[in-house]
């Protein structure tokens, strides 16, 4: 009898100490035993796992994993209280505190810090992790994957040497100074759960002469990475500081390896600050957009980027003084630099693109107004040379046009064998649109300017694929297509709508129509945003979100199909999340930035996936975020379009602070990991036009550029002056 | 009983830490030992090099000899821009990668110096030492005496320190010593940074003035593409730190003032004095050349509570801006010109 009670008791005993204290968000819960050997995280019938178990906590020591377990687990006001203390062999001493709390919506928070409490000779850095593994067989391919600017569903039209582009990889670890927002998430195919996991409050610090993978082991580096581990098993993973891999751009492997780590870590000093919190949790979708809205949502409203005011009028008034000062006539071919060095200001060569980079005809436009609105006849003359430049040379007798040219000062303006992209001739065209509708409105008829873009649009339209698509870009001498990619359709959607919109002649509508039911079935139900960065590789990008979002809300303005409204929506909702959205810190010890100094990277983004290239290029979007949200109600669709407009105007030299040349120059390109604010140090003709194009579909709509005026009109006039410009997307009629 | 209780034991579960080596994919291995190596890597390395010399013509060498004094001693040494080559004689005191200083070599001629020591870079003599008694006050005066007549007057006095210097020399006269360098053989300092490289125009020398010490260099920046930018960098030290504001610079005509803002601060242990600077401000090319043209320019240093000094442009300053200014030109991109290499 003695002998029984003694094993009831102990194992009584044994199961009060297997006892898990517990907290709830939703239907997610979060258990951690009293032992301290296990963290798990519940949904439904998923249960993730602590990293590494049965070891809670993870720490990696000169490169070897140190693990152990809490051994002291506890209640207290501010959660549940962890605490670790693990030692390496060389009897160096960390002391761990984490910190679980319940967030909303099935979430949870961890706080932990880290203490070298005793320095042992032989170890000189160290790493702490943090993650969940799913307890169950998975593969990669069972997920859909949402890193912003770097991931989006799978590996589709990313090259095998990008971040995620390898499916052969098992780490996917993203440094967090080369994310918009750093948060990852990743759902479940079949059951539609998704876990994510944020860094809240993420300051990624780092210094200058941070770059390269070998191991830099430095107590000023403060940002982590965040990603996943696919094995036979699926894990979110958080690595402080942040090692990246198997794929990174910091630097080259050794011996051309394809894989490899890019190492960061702290050394085993005491003093040293390592600490970070993190959010993470479960959301029940029912498709990948949702996710891609909802988690980025949910990063985005830890975080509340700051909004920088700018006077857009004062940005206005710069960005004309640059396109006067920089406009010269060569021997007949007027025109812009193709690039302008910053700061002086010389310009390096005059070369035209009629659009995407060179945006020849826009600018011209964009001039032209200003010389017709404050009665500058100077402008108008130069402004209709330009326009006239294009008409008389770029266009044969098929339509179609070539849209690359050389001025000289010595001879005659050459032609380059560039091929004709669709991405280049949707701004030359909309600009010419513009050029004709505002010469129009001041009683200047000019039928050939007209003509010049229906020409070009009779050619769209006979050489239409009979899906509805257009290749990428075609042989402007024999009109064939030279690749065979189609995902740039969307990009003279507009453009057609605009011209159906200024002729009435509905085989542009047809065409468009057609071009957009293509876009719709393949690139808008695959979430394929691809190719619109065209000096590029073909592959997932921001611009190509832009130019859906134009393509389908013209569709939608001429239409009134929904359809359209809700493509324009999952393309604006996609396109966001390749702007920055927290401060990236400019590096420690670095006097050589090109960013201005009250300026931050809220605001600018990422290119394309492949590098971390940020630029202001969601500048020419805010009038179209403005529009989604009047449609919408969707008050961070005002919030997205007040940061565009104002943040990206932040990198201008409004103040002189800069040295620029003109107040209205600005740099084309920066990183925002390596070498944080260095920039590319000239500035495109594209640039200005980012800071104008929005202005005027502003100006055409409501008559005033300023989100922030125009927000304080009654909702109802601002809605029936979106529908009015909707109409006739603010051109006149032939 | 005794199972019973060990048993017991064995099923307590008790909290201890451990050390385990958990089971990590190969390739992590294999990457630890490719990439894992510590990196100390230093940004904003530097060379030193006569960069001037590099750009006329191989077999031209262009030469400077000493400043003209009624002294034999300085008739006889190795102008600026000699190059030595494996028939000289000359032993080095010390030399530290292309950099070297010769031991101190007699003179053969009269002269009121006890030798003569040079600076070489890449071989090339960009400075000549005088050595004399430092208690010599007789010696010291003669040399200042010559330098005055050759240059006019001295740029100022410190201290013991009088510094000399037109668009050729500066040539400073110290304890026991005259020293004297060619503005044109100086070696150009090129520091280079992931994407950038400057080209500092400098000489080893402040401006002391109302107790402030000047370090004022100009520069070239070259990034992609042959963008070429004219820049100063700025150092300040004095007594308090100046929380510098803003450096004019005042022709007879005009004045081109600049923002500045604190790059670095240092101050000594014992607070005797203390140090800012301002890496890089642009100047505009234009506004260089104007400067260039002023034949006196007056630079005016603002702090937080008002001027912290304000002095006569040297001659070797008006060098450093000189040579940046020229390097410029010989470099940059014509406005109109096609770029051949895009």
């Amino acid at each position: 009898m003695k002998k029984i009670v003694s094993i009831i008791f102990i194992a009584m005993v044994a199961i009060e100490l297997h006892a898990s204290l517990m907290l709830e968000s939703g239907e997610a819960r979060l258990e951690i035993s009293q032992d301290g050997n296990r963290v798990a995280m519940v949904c439904g019938d998923d249960c993730y796992e602590n990293l590494n178990a049965p070891f809670a906590v993870t720490l990696e020591v000169n490169g070897e994993t140190l693990c152990g377990n809490y051994k002291s687990v506890e209640k207290t006001s501010r959660g549940i209280e962890c605490r670790s203390e693990l030692k390496s062999k060389n009897g160096s001493i960390f002391e761990i505190t984490d910190i679980y709390a319940a967030e909303i919506d099935n979430h949870f928070s961890m706080e932990r810090s880290v203490g070298v409490k005793k320095s042992a000779t032989g170890d000189s850095y160290f790493n702490s992790y943090f993650g969940f593994t799913l307890d169950r067989k998975t593969s990669i391919d069972d997920f859909e994957f949402f890193v912003p600017g770097i991931w989006y569903r799978d590996n589709t039209s990313l090259h095998t040497r990008f971040l995620a582009g390898d499916y052969t990889d098992n780490y996917f670890y993203f440094r967090e100074d080369r994310l918009p927002l750093p948060v990852v998430s990743a759902m479940d195919k079949s059951s539609r759960l998704a876990i994510d996991m944020i860094h809240v409050d993420a300051n990624p610090e780092s210094f200058y002469g941070e770059e390269g993978v070998n191991r830099i082991v430095d107590g000023r580096m403060q940002f982590g990475s965040i990603g996943f581990t696919e094995t036979d098993s699926h894990t979110v993973v958080f690595a402080f500081p942040g090692i990246e891999g198997e794929k990174t751009y910091t630097g080259r492997f050794p011996e051309k390896a394809t894989k490899g780590f890019s190492y960061r870590s702290h050394p085993v000093e005491q003093g040293v600050k390592h600490s970070y919190k993190l959010c993470f949790g479960f959301n029940r979708v029912d498709n990948y957009p949702q996710l891609v809205e909802t988690v980025w949502k949910q990063a985005w409203n830890r975080y509340t980027p700051t909004i920088h005011k700018v006077d857009v009028k004062d940005a206005y008034n710069a960005s004309i003084e640059v396109l006067d000062a920089y406009l010269l006539n060569l021997n007949g071919a007027p025109g812009w630099p193709f690039s302008i060095y910053l700061p002086n200001g010389i310009a390096r060569a005059y070369n035209y693109q009629m659009g995407f980079i060179g945006f020849q005809i826009s600018n011209a436009y964009f001039l032209l107004r200003n010389g017709l609105e404050t009665g500058n006849d100077d402008y108008v003359k130069e402004a209709e040379e330009v326009i006239d430049f294009w008409v008389e040379n770029s266009q044969d007798d098929t339509g179609l046009v070539r849209t690359w040219a050389d001025a000289y000062v010595d001879r005659e303006v050459t032609w380059r064998d560039y091929n004709t992209f669709m991405r280049v001739t949707a701004g030359g065209m909309e600009g010419m649109m513009g050029a004709w509708s505002i010469m129009k409105k001041h009683g200047h008829d000019r039928p050939e300017w007209l003509r010049y873009c229906k020409r070009y649009a009779d050619w769209l339209a006979s050489n239409q694929n009979s899906d509805g698509s257009f290749y990428l870009r075609y042989d402007w001498k024999t009109g064939e297509p030279t690749h065979d990619s189609k995902y740039t359709t969307t990009n003279v959607i507009r453009f057609l709508v605009e011209l159906y919109s200024a002729t009435g002649d509905k085989k542009y509508l047809d065409t468009a129509l057609k071009a957009g039911e293509y876009s719709y079935n393949v690139i808008h139900h695959d979430y394929l945003y691809v190719g619109g960065v065209i000096d590029n590789p073909n592959v997932k990008d921001r611009e190509s979100g832009q130019m859906a979002i134009y393509a389908f809300l013209a569709l939608y303005d001429v239409t009134g199909d929904s359809k359209w409204k809700e493509a324009a929506l999952q393309a604006a909702r996609y396109t966001e999340t390749f702007m920055f959205s927290y401060k990236v810190p400019m590096l420690i010890g670095d006097y050589l930035t090109d960013f201005p100094e009250q300026a931050d990277v809220v605001g600018q983004t990422l290119i394309a996936t492949g590098h971390s290239g940020i630029d202001n290029g969601l500048a020419f979007s805010s009038f179209q975020y403005y529009r989604l949200y009047l449609m919408t109600g969707d008050k961070h669709l005002l919030q997205v379009a007040r940061l565009i407009q104002n943040n990206t105007l932040t990198i201008m030299d409004l103040n002189g602070d800069m040295g620029y040349r003109y107040r209205g120059l600005l740099t084309e390109c920066f990183n925002p990991q390596a070498n944080r604010g260095h920039s590319v140090r000239q500035q495109l003709p594209w640039n200005q036009a980012s800071i104008l194009e929005p202005m005027h579909r502003f100006m055409d709509a409501f008559g005033e550029w300023d989100i922030d005026v125009i927000e304080q009109w009654p909702l109802g006039k601002r809605i029936e002056m979106i529908e009015e410009y909707a109409k006739t997307q603010g051109l006149q009629h032939e | 009983m005794m199972k019973e209780i060990i048993f017991s034991l064995l099923l307590v579960a008790a909290n201890f830490t451990m050390l385990a080596q958990q089971p990590r994919l190969p390739q992590t291995e294999n990457y630890l030992e490719a990439t894992g190596n510590v990196s100390h890597r230093a940004i904003g390395e530097t060379a030193r090099y006569n960069l001037l010399g590099t750009l006329v013509a191989e077999d031209a060498r262009p030469m400077l000899n000493f400043p003209d004094m009624d002294d034999r001693g300085t008739r006889e040494v190795m102008p600026f821009g000699y190059k030595l080559n494996a028939a000289s004689q000359v032993k080095f005191a010390h030399v530290d990668g292309n950099m070297a200083t010769t031991e101190v070599r007699r003179l053969y001629n009269k002269s009121v110096f006890t030798g003569v020591e040079y600076a070489l870079c890449d071989s090339t003599v960009y400075g000549i030492t005088f050595y004399f008694d430092a208690q010599d006050e007789a010696t010291r005066n003669f040399a200042t005496a010559q330098l005055d007549a050759f240059f006019g007057a001295a740029d100022y006095a410190a201290d013991s320190l009088s510094v000399y210097s037109d668009a050729d020399y500066l040539v400073k006269v110290g304890d026991g010593k005259v020293e004297a360098y060619s503005l044109y053989h100086y070696p150009c300092v090129e520091k280079r940074f992931p994407g950038v490289q400057h080209f500092y125009w400098e000489a080893p020398c402040h401006v002391f003035a109302d107790g402030v010490k000047v370090s004022l260099a100009f520069y070239n920046q070259r990034t992609k593409e042959n963008n070429m930018q004219l820049a100063f960098r700025l150092s300040v030290n004095a007594e308090k730190l100046p929380g510098m504001k803003s450096i004019k610079f005042e022709t007879g005509d005009a004045a081109y003032s600049y923002r500045l803002k604190s790059d670095f601060t240092e101050s000594e242990p014992d607070g005797s004095s203390a140090s800012e600077a301002d890496m890089r401000i642009f100047i505009f090319p234009e506004d260089a050349k104007h400067i260039l043209r002023s034949p006196q320019v007056t630079v005016t240093i603002e702090g937080s509570n008002g001027k912290v000094v304000s002095y006569e442009m040297p001659p070797f300053q008006r060098a450093s801006l000189s040579t940046a200014f020229e390097y410029f030109r010989w470099n940059v991109t014509n406005a109109m010109a096609k770029y051949k290499g895009w």
